[in-house]
C-alpha cells in the first residue's frame, strides 16, 4: 500500500491480487449473492483508490480495506440491493475453501454434515441479526482476531464477543446440539464412604 | 501514476482550527456587546472552547490504525459535550448584566434577553425569549462554518462509523458557537438553552447524516 501511494501502479495490482479474494469472500457471505459480491468488491477497491490520500502509512491495510468494504456492503443493504435468495456457493454445495487456521471453520467437517443440516446452518446464519452474522463470519470463517473485528466494525472487543456468542448459541439451538454423556464418556470415579 | 499527496497534520488542521478562531473573534467583535465582567462566564466559555477543540482534534486525528478514534470515545465526547453545555448554562445564569448598551445594528438583532432591569439605549426592556430567532440563526451560522470546515478537512477519512464521527463534528461546532456567544449574549437560562443549545443539537443531528456521506471513503 505504501508503494502504491508512492505511485507504483504494479503495487496496486499486487494489493488487489492479495486482498480482493478475501474481500470478495466476506462480501459473498454477507450478501449471499456472487454477482453482488463481485460488484461490491470492485466498488470497494475504487473507494480504496479514491481515499488513498487518507491512508495512514504503516497502518494495517487489511483492516482499513475491510472497513471500507463493510461500509460498501452497508450502503448496498440500505439501498435494498441485497438479494434475499440463497445461492449455492460452490458446485459441491459447500463453503469455498480458503487459507485456514485453527480459528476458522473446518470445511471438511461442514461437508460431512447432511444436506439438511448444511441448509439449516445457512438458513440460521442468514436469519441472524446483521451484527451477529458479521461477527460470526469475520471471526470464525475469515479467521480474524477479536481486535481486528472490533476495529473494522467500530465495536468494542466485548461487544464482538457477545455478538459472536449469541450467534453460536443460535446455531446450537438450530442444530439442537446437546451434549449428553454416553457409555464411552469418562466420568469421575464414585467415592465410597 | 503520480505519487499520492498526503496532507500533513498541520495542513489538515489549519482550516478547521482557523474556523474556530474566526468564530470566537466574530463573537467578540461583531456582536458589539460588552463582554462579561465576571470570571464564571469566561471560565465556561474557555471550557466549551477547549472541549470544542478536543472534538475537532478527535475528528482530524486518524490514529495509528487509520480508522479514527474508537466509537466509545466518540460517544463519551457527545455525552460530555452535552453535559458541559448544560452545566455552563446553569452556572452562568447568575450575574446577568443589569445594563447593556448597544453599539451597532448587528447587536440589536442578537439575543438581548436579560430578565430584570435591563436598560438599553434605544430598545425597550426585552424578555428572555426576545430575538430568539436572530440569536439562534447567528449560532447556526457560527456552527455551520466550523462544521463545514471539519467535514471538508476530513472527507473520506473515517471508514468506521462515519455517522458517529459526524455527530462529533456537529457537537464540536455547536460548542464552538456556544463558546463564542457565551461572553456577550445574555445569559438567561431559557434563552441560552433555546438559542444556543438547540442549534448545537440541530448541528449534531444534521452532521450525523452528513458525516455518513462526507466522511466515509
Amino acid at each position: 500500500m505504501d508503494a502504491y501511494c508512492k505511485g507504483d501502479r504494479q503495487a496496486f495490482d499486487e494489493l488487489f491480487a492479495r486482498l480482493a479474494p478475501k474481500v470478495n469472500v466476506v462480501l459473498l457471505r454477507l450478501s449471499r449473492s456472487r454477482e453482488l459480491a463481485e460488484e461490491l468488491t470492485q466498488v470497494t477497491f475504487l473507494k480504496v483508490h479514491r481515499a488513498r490520500d487518507t491512508y495512514v502509512p504503516g497502518s494495517k491495510v487489511f483492516s482499513w480495506v475491510m472497513a471500507i468494504a463493510r461500509n460498501v456492503y452497508i450502503d448496498a443493504y440500505r439501498k435494498n440491493r441485497v438479494l434475499r435468495r440463497h445461492e449455492t456457493l460452490t458446485d459441491e454445495g459447500v463453503l469455498p475453501e480458503r487459507g485456514r487456521d485453527a480459528q476458522t471453520v473446518d470445511v471438511n467437517a461442514f461437508a460431512q454434515l447432511s444436506d439438511e443440516e448444511q441448509q439449516l446452518i445457512r438458513d440460521t446464519i442468514d436469519a441472524l441479526p446483521a451484527t451477529q452474522r458479521e461477527a460470526l463470519i469475520l471471526l470464525k470463517v475469515e479467521g480474524l482476531s477479536l481486535k481486528q473485528v472490533a476495529e473494522i466494525t467500530g465495536a468494542s472487543v466485548a461487544a464482538v464477543k457477545v455478538r459472536a456468542f449469541r450467534a453460536y448459541e443460535a446455531l446450537r439451538a438450530a442444530l439442537g446440539v446437546v451434549r449428553r454423556p454416553t457409555a464411552d464418556t469418562p466420568t469421575a470415579p464414585k467415592r465410597t464412604p | 501514476m503520480a505519487p499520492t499527496r498526503f496532507r500533513s497534520p498541520a495542513q489538515h488542521s489549519l482550516v478547521p482550527f482557523g474556523a474556530v478562531a474566526a468564530v470566537i473573534l466574530s463573537g467578540a467583535t461583531l456582536l458589539g456587546r460588552p463582554m462579561a465582567s465576571t470570571a464564571l462566564p469566561w471560565a465556561a466559555s474557555i471550557a466549551m472552547l477547549a472541549l470544542a477543540c478536543a472534538g475537532a482534534a478527535m475528528v482530524l486525528h486518524r490514529g495509528p490504525t487509520g480508522l479514527g478514534a474508537p466509537v466509545r470515545w466518540r460517544r463519551a465526547y457527545l455525552a460530555s459535550a452535552g453535559a458541559l453545555f448544560v452545566l455552563s448554562t446553569l452556572a452562568t445564569t447568575r450575574g446577568i448584566p443589569r445594563t447593556l448598551s448597544l453599539t451597532n445594528p448587528l447587536a440589536d438583532h442578537v439575543g438581548l434577553s436579560a430578565v430584570n432591569a435591563v436598560t438599553v439605549t434605544h430598545t425597550p426592556t426585552l424578555g428572555p425569549m426576545q430575538n430568539l430567532g436572530a440569536c439562534a440563526s447567528t449560532s447556526l451560522v457560527f456552527a455551520g462554518v466550523v462544521a463545514l470546515s471539519l467535514l471538508v478537512s476530513s472527507r473520506r477519512a473515517v471508514p468506521v462509523s462515519s455517522g458517529s464521527m459526524g455527530a462529533v463534528v456537529g457537537a464540536s461546532a455547536g460548542l464552538a458557537a456556544a463558546a463564542a456567544l457565551q461572553l456577550s449574549c445574555a445569559t438567561h437560562i431559557a434563552h441560552a438553552l433555546a438559542a444556543h443549545g438547540l442549534p448545537m443539537l440541530f448541528a449534531t443531528v444534521l452532521c450525523t447524516f452528513l458525516g455518513r456521506r462526507a466522511l466515509a471513503p
